[in-house]
C-alpha cells in the first residue's frame, strides 16, 4: 500500500513541478505595461473577475446554459475534493464517519457529473467538433479519478487503484488540457486588469 | 519553410508575452462562448465558435510550443504552419471575428479569443496575406502624414463650403469651423466625411468651445492589420498635430475603433511625448449636456428609442452612461435592450456577405422584440450594421430608424423650432435637420 501511496505522491509531486515549469515559462515572457490612463479600478476589475464575475448570473453565456454551468462547477468542485481526499488519505481513519460520507457524496456526484461532461463531449454536435482527443482523454481520467477516490473512501479495494490513477492523473495535468487550472489564474487576472482599468467591470450598466 | 511562413513564424513569436500565451493555454473548449459571437448566432456553425477559431492558432502554436504536442501531434490536433493554413487563419481574423469580446466577457475563464484574432493578422501583414485594400488605405494615411500639403487646399476649400452651411444652420454669422488653430482648448479629429464635422461644429459652437479641426481622419487601418509600426506612423499625424498646435485635449469622433486606438494604445505607443488627454465626442456631448454649455429638447424625439452600445466605445471602453445620458436627455421614451452591445465594427468589409446580413437580421430582431421602432448606434460601426440591414426592413413602413446620437441646437445653444426637428421618417430619420450630410449621407444609401 505504501508503494502505491508513494506512487500517487509522486505523480502529485510530478505534476506540481510540471506546473511550476509551465508557470515559470509563462512569467519569462514580457507582460506588457498598459501606459494609458486608467478610466476604472483595476483591483476592482481583478476582484470581479474572481468573484461576483464568476457567478452564473453574471454573464449572458452562463444564464444560457445554466445547467451545463453548474454541471462543470460540480465536476471542478468534485475534481478538487479528489485532490484533497487523496492528499489526506494517510489520516483517512482519523476522519469522522460524516466527513467521510459527504466527501464520499460529493465525489460520486462530481463524477457522474464528470461522466456526464464526457458525455455530452461525444454526443453534442458543438462540442464534439470542438473536442480535441485530449479532451476526450482528460475529461474521463479526472472522471475516474474522482470516482476511484469516492469508491476507495467507502471500500479499501478502490483504493490502490485510486492510487494508480492518481498518479497518472497528477502527472499527466502539466501535460495535457488540465494545465487550464493554472492558467485560469493568470486569464482572470489579466481580464480583470483590462475591463477594470477601462471601467467596464465592476459596473452596474455593464451587460453582455 | 518559405519565406512567408518564417515571416508570419516570426510575427507570432514576438507578440508571445504573458497574456497571449495565456489566451492560448487557458481554453478548455467548454464551447460556451458560442453564443456570444454573433457570427455563430447569424449561422450556428462549429466554425462560428470563437473557441474553435481560437483553435486554429492554438494548433500552430502547439506545433511549435508544446512537448506532447510534437510528440503526438493527433493528439492535440497540432499542426505545422503552411501555406494552405496561413491562409485558412487569415481569412479567420480578417473575415470571422470583430474583435468585439464579447466571447471574452462570456467565458468561464475569460479567454482573450481577439488577442488572438489580432495575433494572426499581425502575423499575415507581416507574411504580407494580409488583405491588400488594409494595408493600401493604412499605406496612403501615412504618405498623407508625411505631406499633407498635397491636399492641404482642397481641404480648406471644403471646410469653408461646410461653414457656409454651419452659419445657415445655426442662424449664427461668426459661426466657423477653425483649422490648425495654435493654443486651442480641443484638437477634433473627424472621420472622412462631412457627417462627422458639420454636427460635432454645431454642437461646439453652440458650447462657444475653444477647439481646432484635424487635417487628418482618425481612421487607422495599421490598427485593423495589427500592424503597430503602420498604426504608430498614422497616429503620429495626429499626435504631431496636437503637440504642434498646444491643445489640451484630442476628442475623437464616433469611430469606436479610432477611440479604442488614440485612448487605449496610442499611449502606450508614445508614452510620455504628450500630455494630452484623449476624449471621444460622445464624453464631451454629455459634459456639455450635464454643464448646460448646450441645452436640448428632452421631448424633441417623442418615438421610443433604444440604444445599442458599440463594442469599442462600451465593451473595451467603458463609456456606458454618457450615451445613456445624452439620449435620456433628447428623447422623451428611451428603452434599454438586453443583451444591447454590439459587434459590427468589421462587418462593414463583409458588406455582401452572407452572413454578416444574417447578423444584422438577429440583431434587427432583438430590436424589435425588445426596444423601440427607433435604435441608435453610437460608432460608424453602428453605421455599418444600418447600411447591411437587408432592404425589407429598411423600408420607411417599417417605421425603422437606425441613428446615432444626434445634436439637436441651434447657434445659441438652444433647441431649434419643432419643424426643423421632426425626424424625417424613411429618408433617414436622424433628428438633425436634412441638408447637413449627416441624414441623408449615413441613411440616404439605406
Amino acid at each position: 500500500m505504501l508503494i502505491f501511496q508513494l506512487l500517487a505522491f509522486a505523480g502529485l509531486a510530478a505534476g506540481l513541478y510540471g506546473i511550476y515549469l509551465r508557470y515559470a515559462e509563462t512569467r519569462r515572457r514580457a507582460l506588457p505595461v498598459d501606459k494609458s490612463p486608467v478610466k476604472g479600478n483595476i483591483s476592482h476589475g481583478i476582484a470581479y473577475a474572481f468573484t461576483t464575475g464568476m457567478m452564473p448570473w453574471a454573464k449572458e453565456s452562463t444564464r444560457i446554459h445554466l445547467i451545463a454551468y453548474l454541471r462543470g462547477i460540480g465536476f471542478h468542485i468534485g475534481i478538487f475534493a479528489a485532490i484533497g481526499t487523496v492528499i489526506l488519505s494517510p489520516f483517512w481513519e482519523w476522519f469522522p464517519p460524516l466527513l467521510s460520507w459527504t466527501l464520499s457524496w460529493v465525489l460520486f456526484l462530481g463524477a457522474l457529473l464528470g461522466a456526464a461532461g464526457g458525455l455530452m463531449r461525444i454526443a453534442e454536435h458543438n462540442l464534439r467538433g470542438l473536442s480535441l482527443p485530449d479532451d476526450h482523454f482528460a475529461v474521463w481520467l479526472t472522471t475516474l479519478f474522482i470516482a476511484v477516490t469516492g469508491l476507495g473512501l467507502v471500500n479499501e479495494a478502490f483504493v490502490v487503484p485510486m492510487y494508480l490513477v492518481g498518479a497518472v492523473t497528477f502527472t499527466y495535468v502539466p501535460l495535457g488540457k488540465i494545465r487550464h487550472c493554472l492558467y485560469f489564474f493568470f486569464s482572470r487576472t489579466f481580464f480583470g486588469k483590462f475591463f477594470g482599468r477601462r471601467g467596464v467591470f465592476p459596473h452596474p450598466e455593464a451587460v453582455q | 519553410m518559405t519565406e512567408t511562413i518564417e515571416l508570419a513564424l516570426k510575427a507570432l513569436e514576438a507578440q508571445l508575452n504573458q497574456p497571449l500565451e495565456t489566451a492560448l493555454e487557458a481554453c478548455a473548449r467548454c464551447g460556451i462562448c458560442a453564443e456570444a459571437c454573433h457570427y455563430y448566432r447569424a449561422e450556428p456553425r462549429v466554425e462560428h465558435i470563437p473557441a474553435h477559431r481560437a483553435e486554429q492558432l492554438r494548433s500552430v502554436y502547439r506545433y511549435e510550443h508544446d512537448f506532447l504536442s510534437r510528440m503526438f501531434p493527433v493528439w492535440t490536433r497540432a499542426e505545422k504552419l503552411d501555406e494552405t493554413t496561413l491562409a485558412n487563419l487569415t481569412e479567420i481574423a480578417f473575415s470571422q471575428c470583430t474583435l468585439c469580446r464579447r466571447c471574452t466577457v462570456n467565458c468561464p475563464l475569460g479567454v482573450d479569443t481577439p488577442l488572438m484574432m489580432r495575433a494572426i493578422r499581425a502575423m499575415a501583414t507581416a507574411a504580407g496575406t494580409a488583405p491588400e485594400i488594409l494595408v493600401m488605405l493604412a499605406d496612403a494615411a501615412i504618405e498623407k502624414g508625411n505631406d499633407p500639403s498635397f491636399y492641404k487646399e482642397m481641404f480648406l476649400e471644403q471646410i469653408a463650403d461646410m461653414e457656409k452651411q454651419l452659419r445657415e444652420i445655426t442662424g449664427d454669422e461668426n459661426a466657423g469651423i477653425p483649422v490648425e488653430k495654435q493654443g486651442a482648448k480641443i484638437l477634433y479629429v473627424p472621420l472622412a466625411g462631412a457627417h462627422t464635422i458639420l454636427p460635432p461644429a454645431v454642437v461646439f459652437n453652440a458650447a462657444k468651445e475653444d477647439w481646432t479641426l484635424s487635417i487628418f481622419e482618425a481612421s487607422n487601418y495599421g490598427v485593423f492589420l495589427a500592424d503597430v509600426n503602420r498604426a504608430r506612423q498614422v497616429a503620429k499625424r495626429i499626435v504631431d498635430e496636437a503637440n504642434r498646435l498646444g491643445v489640451k485635449e484630442i476628442v475623437i469622433s464616433e469611430c469606436g475603433h479610432a477611440y479604442a486606438c488614440y485612448r487605449w494604445d496610442v499611449p502606450n505607443w508614445f508614452a510620455g511625448r504628450f500630455d494630452f488627454k484623449v476624449r471621444s465626442l460622445i464624453e464631451v456631448l454629455a459634459e456639455y449636456i450635464a454643464e448646460g454649455k448646450i441645452k436640448v429638447d428632452p421631448t424633441g424625439i417623442p418615438e421610443s428609442v433604444t440604444y445599442h452600445d458599440s463594442c469599442n466605445l462600451a465593451r473595451n471602453g467603458g463609456l456606458l452612461e454618457e450615451p445613456r445620458y445624452v439620449l435620456k436627455n433628447i428623447v422623451g421614451d428611451f428603452r434599454e435592450m438586453t443583451p444591447n452591445k454590439a459587434g459590427a465594427l468589421s462587418l462593414r468589409r463583409r458588406r455582401r456577405d452572407r452572413c454578416a446580413r444574417r447578423i444584422c437580421r438577429t440583431k434587427n430582431r432583438r430590436r424589435q422584440t425588445q426596444g423601440g421602432p427607433n435604435q441608435k448606434h453610437r460608432c460608424a460601426g453602428g453605421r455599418c450594421c444600418v447600411r447591411e440591414l437587408p432592404p425589407a426592413d429598411r423600408r420607411p413602413e417599417r417605421a425603422l430608424q437606425l441613428e446615432r446620437p444626434c445634436y439637436r441646437t441651434d447657434g445659441s445653444g438652444r433647441p431649434r423650432d419643432a419643424a426643423a426637428q421632426t425626424p424625417a421618417r424613411g429618408g433617414g430619420g436622424a433628428s438633425f435637420r436634412r441638408g447637413t450630410g449627416w441624414n441623408s449621407k449615413d441613411l440616404g444609401r439605406v
